[in-house]
């Protein structure tokens, strides 16, 4: 491997204070270095813009679910563009526009092994991954009894056993009310069978983050996603001002008593981010076009499968969680859909510290994030966003206040919601310090440019991509290594033998068949807790 | 007229992806050269002269002879010229096609005409399902062109169809026309159950009647249906 150094690039690393300063780098087996040695090779970079690489803090690219996704909609692997892409297609698309770590949040614990098994296969990337709890009748049990030292070790259990990285939480108690028929519309609903509330699950969710100390806080889909007048259990969700991410937010961002009148949010859901210090969101861009809608959240899928009178499919992992996919269109000149829009683009305006908002589509649910770099444009550039707000229905002037907002993001700003924000938040490790691993992306683009096409090009594409010092990705053109497989092992901190005898009676495999062994595993890494 | 004669030497142990047979991609072609045509068998990459042998002159018509069952994707994307196939065909026959003429003297498999746009095929025995309809999951079909069956047809012919013509001169099976938006399908026999379902335009004609109507479909008068009403569609359905 020879040694690189890159040569005149504009730099922008958040983390460090760094923003746009023009350096040398070094880089020398794979580490970024303060000299340069050995055999090397010379990259000019000016005129270039240096970046760590990027981190998608929510993105639904391996597993179970998404392999239904695939199965469902053979048609959309037909042209270019497919909104489920294959797992090596996955990995290389975000290399080539300078991703090298994606977060996959949401994987019930049955469905591990295959996740594993898919990540195994998506070059180019490192993973982590997220554990479904939020309707997992072992732990409702244990809330429900107030049996807080077991709710802790039962996700030690389920975490060490599946080899994931953190705690994700679906629409809390929201399956459970679903499969009797019911649903949940606020955090003080009762969850049927149980009769608890989904603001103690939240609660006792974080105490065990904090107690176990994972990485990455407790990952929040909220309560009565995607109806209108769901930004109510958001506001509430918001106020607990508990140590969490809420994923996706611009599906909670809609106000009003039904779809006809229904509005747009998002400025007084910011006003509440902007307040607490404590909580990070996700935007859920949508893209218009069409895509395939995937979440654990069984209630939606469904509601949203009676709509489109399409396709629709439900998962049912015993004990644990749900899921549901429906193929959706999202159309510019549909009401509910511009004011969909307008919302997320809101949010990320709104939300004054970029370190608390980080970019995403929810891929593929709201679009897919092969669309980044038109998000990232059109925060950039106000005009650019105009043009496209102008092709909308009416209703996204209208309802919302995206119209009136001026805000235009910074590359430095950009820098943190596409990688210093969700790497930190994800307990990560991206720098461009002396002894960071060498994951940077260069993109070609001038650091005074302001027009949204030439934005939205550079960053479809990166000049480099540098993965561990290595180039994985040079102008599109892919070469394909293994990244790494995080994983957190936190301690059994209570004997949890007889439960998990009483609970596997309720399990169609027997206990020695839960889990994931590393074996499975092709690169592993412990991150220590 | 130049016609070009490829006759099946060696079946095919798998299918064989044969894009390349059409008069537009021959035509301009030495014999030399269309035996050493790359295709797929499986995943192994063949050279055409291996399964058949080449005669005659090159230009814009080609004769196929053999049963090319296990022949896939014949007469893809055609524009124009003409294509006799004495024999039967295999899957995928005359794909996306927009123009010219496609004859089989024997029977096709499912998926001829899917997604065609222009052009014609003319099929002398049976035809498999999924005759003019789209890409597995698409939901929009054959748009243009027409296609004519002596004999049968499978079931799910025409789904998703937005324009053009198919006759089928025998029975057809289930879910004739299912979801289609334009177009006109016309069966000389027995439609199967299930026909016309969420159609919401179009017409079809069944000519020997059909083995159960949908309840979904309203009777206007005598023997003609309007429907199909789950999809608050105007597809007309025609039984003599």
């Amino acid at each position: 491997m020879k040694n690189l150094l890159l040569k005149n690039g504009f730099l922008y690393d958040p983390l460090n204070n760094i923003l746009g300063e023009r350096e040398d780098l070094c880089i020398v087996d794979g580490l970024i270095s303060e000299g340069i040695r050995g055999e090397i090779k010379e990259i000019d970079c000016r005129d270039m813009v240096l970046m760590p690489s990027g981190v998608d803090i929510h993105t639904h690219f391996a597993g179970s679910a998404v392999n239904k996704a695939r199965m469902m909609r053979p048609e959309s692997f037909r042209g270019k563009k497919t909104p489920v892409p294959t797992t090596r297609d996955a990995g290389r698309n975000y290399s080539v526009m300078g991703y090298t770590h994606l977060n996959e949040p949401a994987v019930a614990p049955l469905n591990a092994l295959h996740m594993h098994h898919e990540f195994n296969h998506t070059p180019n990337v490192d993973k982590t991954s997220l554990l479904l709890v939020g309707n997992n009748h072992q732990i409702m049990e244990y809330i429900s009894e107030g049996e807080e030292e077991k709710t802790s070790a039962w996700l030690a259990y389920m975490i060490s056993k599946t080899k994931t990285y953190g705690l994700k939480a679906v629409n809390p108690g929201g399956y459970i009310a679903w499969e009797r028929g019911g649903n949940i519309e606020s955090i003080d609903d009762l969850i049927p069978e149980y009769g608890i509330k989904p603001k103690q699950v939240i609660e006792a969710l974080v105490r065990a983050r904090g107690e176990l100390k994972l990485p990455h806080p407790v990952h929040l889909h909220l309560n009565n996603i995607g109806r209108p007048g769901s930004w109510e259990a958001a506001r509430e969700t918001l106020a607990l001002n508990l140590e969490m991410h809420v994923t996706h937010l611009q599906f909670s961002c809609y106000g009003g008593e039904g779809w006809g009148d229904m509005n747009s949010r998002a400025a007084d859901l910011a006003n509440e981010i902007n307040q607490r210090d404590r909580v990070t969101v996700d935007v859920g861009q949508i893209i218009f076009g069409d895509t395939t809608t995937l979440t654990a959240d069984s209630g939606f899928e469904h509601y949203l499968g009676e709509l489109t009178h399409g396709r629709w499919c439900n998962m049912d992992i015993e004990n644990e969680a749900g899921g549901g996919v429906v193929p959706y269109n999202y159309r510019r000149k549909n009401h509910v859909n511009a004011i969909q829009w307008a919302c997320g683009l809101e949010l990320a305006l709104l939300v004054e510290n970029p370190w608390q908002i980080s970019l995403s589509t929810d891929h593929p649910n709201a679009g897919s994030f092969m669309d980044y770099p038109k998000i990232i444009a059109w925060l950039m550039d106000r005009k650019y966003r105009g043009r496209e707000l102008g092709r909308c229905h009416k209703s996204a002037r209208e309802k919302t206040t995206l119209e009136s907002l001026d805000r235009e993001l910074s590359l430095g700003e950009i820098a943190v919601l596409t990688r210093a924000g969700p790497a930190k938040r994800l307990g990560l490790d991206k720098s461009l310090a002396v002894g960071a691993r060498a994951d940077i992306a260069v993109y070609n683009l001038n650091p005074e440019e302001s027009r949204g096409e030439v934005i939205e090009k550079a960053f479809r594409q990166a000049e480099y991509t540098l993965k561990n010092g290595v180039i994985v990705s040079r102008k599109g053109v892919v070469r394909d290594m293994d990244g790494e497989t995080l994983y957190v092992n936190p301690p059994l901190i209570e004997d949890l033998r007889d439960d998990i005898k009483k609970r596997f009676m309720y399990y169609s495999i027997n206990e020695a068949n839960y889990g994931v062994g590393l074996e499975h595993i092709k690169r592993p890494r412990e991150v220590k807790t | 007229m130049n016609n070009l004669v490829l006759e099946l030497i060696n079946k095919p142990r798998l299918g064989l992806e044969a894009e390349n047979l059409t008069p537009c991609k021959l035509g301009d072609l030495t014999l030399e050269e269309i035996k050493q045509l790359k295709v797929y068998e499986g995943k192994w990459v063949r050279e055409l002269g291996e399964y058949f042998s080449v005669s005659g002159v090159p230009g814009d018509r080609i004769t196929l002879v053999g049963d090319l069952s296990g022949i896939q994707r014949i007469g893809e994307g055609m524009v124009d010229g003409e294509l006799v196939i004495e024999g039967n065909a295999g899957i995928y026959l005359g794909k996306g096609m927009t123009g010219g003429r496609i004859t089989v003297k024997g029977d096709v498999s499912s998926w001829a005409g899917m997604d065609m746009s222009g052009g014609l095929i003319l099929v002398e025995g049976d035809a498999g399902n999924y005759l003019g309809s789209g890409y597995r999951g698409s939901s929009v079909g054959m748009s243009g062109g027409e296609i004519r069956v002596d004999g049968c047809a499978g079931c799910n012919i025409g789904a998703g169809m937005c324009g053009g013509l198919i006759v089928v001169g025998g029975d057809a099976g289930e879910f004739t026309g299912y979801s289609m938006r334009k177009g006109e399908i016309r069966i000389e026999g027995v439609a199967g159950r299930g026909l016309g379902a969420e159609m919401s335009g179009g017409e079809i004609i069944a000519c020997g009647g059909v083995k159960k109507m949908l309840p979904s479909f309203k009777r206007e008068d005598g023997k003609v249906f309007r429907g199909d009403l789950t999809v608050k569609g105007g597809g007309v359905i025609r039984l003599r």
